[in-house]
């Protein structure tokens, strides 16, 4: 067993620690292996008769109505047993997706900045089907493969126990082919599969790419840089279809298997000890067995290959979570925000050593910086996204360690740089986070605010107009104003904006802040910019640079110190 | 039948654009031949020892013809696989060079996903039908053969067996529709649960800044459930149809065991005779099956198919096709009564004339949407006008070569895609032929990308890929810079360039870049005033049509749109 989880050996314990926290179905799989059994025995009544059918024992009463019979109770319980085998891996699956769920909202922002977002959906969608498929047709099938092994071996002991032995003695022989095949098929599906990726990657990134392609005049070469990659998935392909070998393979162990197999029979039958019937009978029972076992062989590799998935799932379960709910509970956030000797570092690079920084409170602070100094990391620290690996981050005086992550954050408005959408309509995606009761007339006032009420009011559906995945059908402008909008009606002190006004244009930026002005009279605005017309708007200013603040205070006072603020800002009526 | 006609037609028409390598379909139907007629001796001797013949010659003959029928097994798919695997390749490479060189506005009307999984996907279909016509013909034959046997053997047994055919094509189809009804319910449950998680997994730092874990916990559950709901709809339909498939097999069981029974008794058959009909059976269904199951194939090619037709005969843009580009004294961009839009949708330019002035820098302004994107795609030919024409240094685009047109000039956007390869690999992407390290580095060094290059540890030479979280949207855009100047361009279009970076870098790049493009000329499109200030001729657009141009004091004077933008970021 611990050869499923390769190299790792802790991890079987910790496969096994998070099956346990799973909740897997244990009744219905319970039930799965009692039908299982039954259609074993069921199984080997309908081989018999087939046998005495064979055999030309066509008596109707004792044979022919009997066979039936058991043939219609065996097609009868196969499919309830089918049925049975994919609720279980139905109820696995979505009992493990909704642990894996329930701890990935739970995981902290340092995650899913580690993990790209395609590899967790890959987690949650198609790795743990691994996991199902591990449990039913590795660990369930073990148990009902060995009981219908045991019965099927029974019956024909008691025909004769040697006919029993031969049959166990040409067994082997069958699972180590059907092993060596199963690993040489993965390996090849592997680089198939592997082929069939790259080409999909390829032709997928150059389609996408296509104006770029045309504008530098590089069709040829894509041509041929795309048919490398084709020629690659057909030589797989190829290669595929030549494991196919494995039919003359199987044929030629069959074979040799069956000379032993009627061999044995034969010296039996001729001296009568064994009926033609009773003949028929141990032949079918033969074939059965052999292929039975082999196809759980197949199984058995094919899910070696698939430790990677069952690994990864395991490992996610091991993650620390963030716990919002736990500390006080925050009612009202007020005062000057504080960092005292903060420490923080992304991985091994050290970020922030020791910085000290207060934002006063009621103005508007603008964060300034080239890129890569640090500014988005301060906005999310304060806002608590990561823990600090030293310092204390001080509202009003007050220590937020002790908040309830929960409590602390509604108490902040943030609208980060990348302005998202959930698929939905617009009215949808402006209440997202919006825990109060909002009016019609509330809402729109934010949008007109948000200066896209004109917009909305454009839209046949109006509020209820759809987004698309991902706000698709919107641009970058669009969405922004509604990420604005969202944050006005949030009405709390804090306003954090991180470029939230870039894909705008000048007008919209124009209007966008003096509503700013407006909600915002008295509370606090903290903003990372790197436009001019932006930074115009702050009445306080931070230059950033490598993790430090170089500079900070009034507009007039930074611009006498500073040259990075002064290029920026420019004299003024430089504009003309 | 007409509709069928139109089916023959269709495939046809599809596979006249091919060359097929008939010669290996043929061996591969002559092999199916072969293993149809070995299958029945196999079948032969299967009865002989169910008989309890268990002879020397009966053992040996049962192993030769069963390894024989296996080596047939496997040469048979592989032959047919070498012919399908080389016409899927000759599509995909028709169909890649379809799309590399699709003109924009058709390469529009397509969803570049759906273009993908044409060559991906669509086009594994494309042998079905060709293959399907040799293995049918194959399969046609055993059953045929198959039955023969049956009929000598027995004739009453095997007619009425017979006559239960017409109940496994009724079940065939039956099941047929109702596979597709559940694969289709099953696709879209799984696609449903998977756009939720795609869209809400790159969403975790929004989610948490709205502290929305509850509600985010809850959908999620919903999107699991939706799909287990799916699943066990699944569990239960896919029984249904293995029973309704096993009907018919029922059927035969019984007509074998009841009707093979009364004739045993009646001393019509030899006592064994149920073994026999019951091993020939085998392979008529079999057959029987393979059949059903190519004809099912090639209906339901059809519309993947018509999907890679379609894509076959999208109109070619001829990147080489129209008069080569001359040079001459006038360098200006000139749009006379330009009217534009994408395909159906709405029109964009209404009636655009303007002057952009060669060997100078134009800056052009306006509010989102109304047009200046558009604009810039025009001028480099990458969409041809609805109506009016477009001049650039005296060449009218509409008649000039694509692929001359595309060299004279330079284009980044705010968002540049990179392709994967090396960091050398994306600046020299452009050039042809060797480049020298020093001229790369020089284009590195203008758009400020050197010196982040320098510090990674494999520096030029570092792939994308492993890169790709360690360069942060301004460093690819920077690389994106040093590509587009390394081709030297006539004419460099910007069209929001400085966005991801941040000013201070972007107005030392914009300088190298005016300094290096001096005598040449720049059209960008800017939000940052300050950019703007610096441009020799300003171009205002308003909803797509043009509000004013010239120079700052010019445009100063007319543009009501120019004017708010100067009053909003100065007056603070």
């Amino acid at each position: 067993m611990e050869r499923v989880f390769g190299k790792d050996r802790g991890s079987m314990g910790r496969f096994f620690r998070m099956l346990q926290k799973a909740r897997l179905p244990y009744l219905w799989i319970l039930a799965y292996i009692a039908i299982t059994a039954l259609l074993t025995n069921v199984g080997i009544s309908v081989t018999e008769y087939t046998a005495e059918l064979f055999a030309g024992n066509v008596n109707f009463g004792t044979v022919v109505l009997p066979f039936l019979t058991f043939t219609l109770l065996s097609q009868l319980i196969s499919s309830v047993s089918k049925i049975m085998s994919n609720l279980c891996v139905a109820r696995i699956d979505r009992n493990i997706r909704k642990m894996i769920w329930s701890k990935t909202v739970r995981l902290p922002l340092r995650y899913y900045e580690k993990n790209k977002p395609k590899e967790m959906i890959s987690r949650i969608t198609t790795d743990i089907t691994a996991i199902s498929q591990l449990i039913m047709q590795v660990f369930v099938s073990i148990l009902t493969s060995a009981y219908t092994l045991v019965i099927t071996l029974g019956k024909i002991g008691s025909y004769d126990q040697k006919l029993m032995i031969a049959l166990i003695a040409v067994l082997p022989l069958n699972l180590v082919i059907a092993f060596v095949m199963g690993k040489m098929k993965f390996g090849v599906l592997d680089l198939v599969n592997q082929k069939n990726a790259e080409l999909t990657q390829t032709i997928a990134e150059k389609t996408n790419n296509l104006l770029l392609i045309k504008s530098y005049g590089k069709e040829e070469k894509e041509l041929q840089t795309g048919q490398e990659k084709m020629k690659g998935f057909y030589k797989s392909s190829i290669l595929n279809a030549w494991l196919g070998f494995a039919t003359p393979m199987y044929a030629l162990v069959g074979a040799m298997q069956f000379i032993v197999i009627v061999m044995v029979g034969r010296s039996f039958y001729s001296s009568g000890a064994l009926t033609l019937t009773q003949w028929i009978a141990y032949y079918g029972f033969a074939v059965n067995i052999v292929n039975q076992l082999s196809a759980y062989c197949v199984y058995w590799t094919t899910f070696k290959g698939s430790q990677g998935a069952t690994r990864r799932v395991a490992q996610i379960m091991e993650e620390m979570e963030e716990d919002i709910e736990n500390g006080e509970h925050v009612e009202h956030l007020c005062g000057d925000i504080e960092l005292r000797e903060i420490d923080f570092s992304y991985g091994d690079k050290l970020l922030f050593d020791k910085l000290n920084l207060k934002i006063p409170a009621g103005r508007v602070t603008a964060l300034i910086g080239p890129s890569g100094s640090g500014k988005t990391t301060l906005l999310n620290l304060v806002e608590r996204m990561y823990p600090v690996s030293g310092g204390k981050i001080l509202f009003g005086g007050e220590d937020t360690a002790r908040y309830s992550l929960k409590s602390f954050r509604s108490e902040i408005s943030y609208v980060t740089q990348e302005s998202t959408l959930f698929a939905g309509t617009i009215r949808d995606n402006i209440l997202f986070g919006i825990k109060r009761e909002v009016t019609d007339e509330e809402m729109e006032q934010a949008c007109t605010d948000a200066e896209i009420m004109d917009f909305i009011r454009e839209q046949p559906e109006g509020f209820l107009a759809d987004v698309g995945e991902q706000g698709e059908k919107l641009s970058g402008g669009q969405k922004q104003r509604i990420a604005f909008a969202r944050a006005l009606l949030k009405q709390s002190d804090y306003l954090f904006m991180d470029e939230a006004t870039a894909a705008m244009d000048i007008r919209g930026k124009d209007q966008v802040w003096k509503s700013v002005k407006r909600h915002m009279e008295g509370k606090t605005v903290l903003m990372v910019a790197h436009d001019r017309q932006t930074v115009q708007k702050a009445d306080y200013i931070i230059v950033m640079h490598n993790g430090r603040i170089i500079c900070q205070g009034e507009p007039a006072e930074v611009y006498a110190k500073n040259t990075y603020y002064r290029e920026l800002i420019g004299s003024e009526g430089q504009g003309r | 039948m007409k509709n069928n006609k139109h089916v023959i037609s269709f495939f046809l028409s599809f596979y006249r654009r091919l060359s097929i390598p008939w010669w290996l379909y043929l061996i591969a139907f002559g092999s199916g031949v072969v293993y149809a007629e070995v299958g029945m001796r196999v079948s032969e001797y299967l009865v002989r020892v169910n008989k309890g013949e268990l002879y020397n010659s009966v053992i040996l003959g049962y192993v030769f013809f069963t390894i024989f029928n296996a080596l047939l097994g496997f040469l048979r798919p592989l032959v047919e696989e070498y012919a399908n695997q080389k016409v899927i390749l000759r599509v995909r490479f028709s169909m890649w060079r379809k799309i590399l060189h699709l003109p924009m506005d058709q390469f529009g009307k397509e969803q570049p996903s759906s273009l993908v999984s044409a060559v991906t996907n669509d086009v594994t279909q494309a042998t079905l039908v060709i293959s399907g016509i040799f293995s049918g013909a194959a399969s046609l034959f055993g059953f045929v053969r198959a039955c023969m046997i049956l009929y000598q053997y027995n004739s009453p047994l095997a007619a009425y067996l017979l006559l239960c055919i017409p109940v496994a094509v009724a079940m065939f189809i039956i099941v047929g529709k109702l596979q597709f009804t559940i694969m289709k319910k099953r696709y879209a449950a799984l696609n449903e649960m998977t756009t939720f998680f795609s869209e809400h997994l790159s969403a975790g730092k929004y989610v948490k800044a709205q502290v929305m874990e509850e509600k985010e916990l809850e959908s999620g559950y919903a999107a699991i459930d939706s799909r287990y709901k799916a699943d066990v709809y699944y569990a239960f339909m896919e029984q249904i149809q293995v029973l309704t498939n096993s009907l018919y097999s029922l059927l035969t069981t019984v007509v074998m065991a009841v009707g093979g029974s009364r004739l045993i008794n009646a001393g019509k058959m030899e006592a064994t005779g149920i073994n026999m009909f019951s091993t020939y059976m085998t392979q008529v269904n079999l057959y029987m099956a393979e059949l059903l199951t190519v004809w099912q194939n090639v209906m339901g090619s059809k519309g993947a198919l018509v999907h890679v037709g379609d894509i076959l005969d999208m109109e070619e843009e001829h990147t080489e096709k129209g008069n080569s580009w001359t040079e001459s004294e006038n360098r200006d961009i000139v749009f006379k009564n330009v009217n534009f839009g994408y395909g159906s949708e709405k029109e964009i330019l209404h009636d655009f004339s303007v002057c952009i002035p060669g060997g100078k820098t134009t800056a052009v302004i306006g509010d989102n949407g109304s047009g200046k994107s558009t604009v810039m795609k025009l001028i480099q030919g990458f969409y041809q006008p609805d109506s009016g024409e477009i001049w650039v240094g005296g060449n009218k685009i509409s008649e000039t070569s694509p692929r001359e047109c595309h060299k004279k000039f330079g284009y980044v956007l705010q968002n540049n895609p990179l392709m994967s390869g090396t960091i050398r690999d994306n600046i020299l992407y452009g050039t042809e032929g060797e480049t020298p390290e020093k001229e790369m580095k020089k284009a590195a060094g203008e758009a400020r990308a050197d010196s982040f290059i320098d510090a990674l540890p494999n520096g030029y030479d570092t792939t994308l890929g492993e890169a790709g979280n360690r360069l942060s949207s301004g460093q690819k855009q920077r690389i994106a810079i040093a590509r587009a100047l390394i081709a030297k361009p006539d004419y460099l279009i910007l069209d929001e360039a400085g966005a991801s970076l941040d000013h201070d870098t972007y107005m030392k790049i914009y300088h190298g870049i005016r300094k290096k493009m001096e005598g040449n000329t720049i059209v960008f499109i800017a939000h940052d005033m300050r950019e703007i200030a610096e441009a020799d001729y300003l171009v205002v657009m308003h909803h797509g049509r043009l509000e004013a141009c010239g120079t700052h004091e010019e445009v100063f004077a007319v543009s009501r749109t120019y004017q708010e933008y100067l009053q909003s970021t100065e007056a603070s």
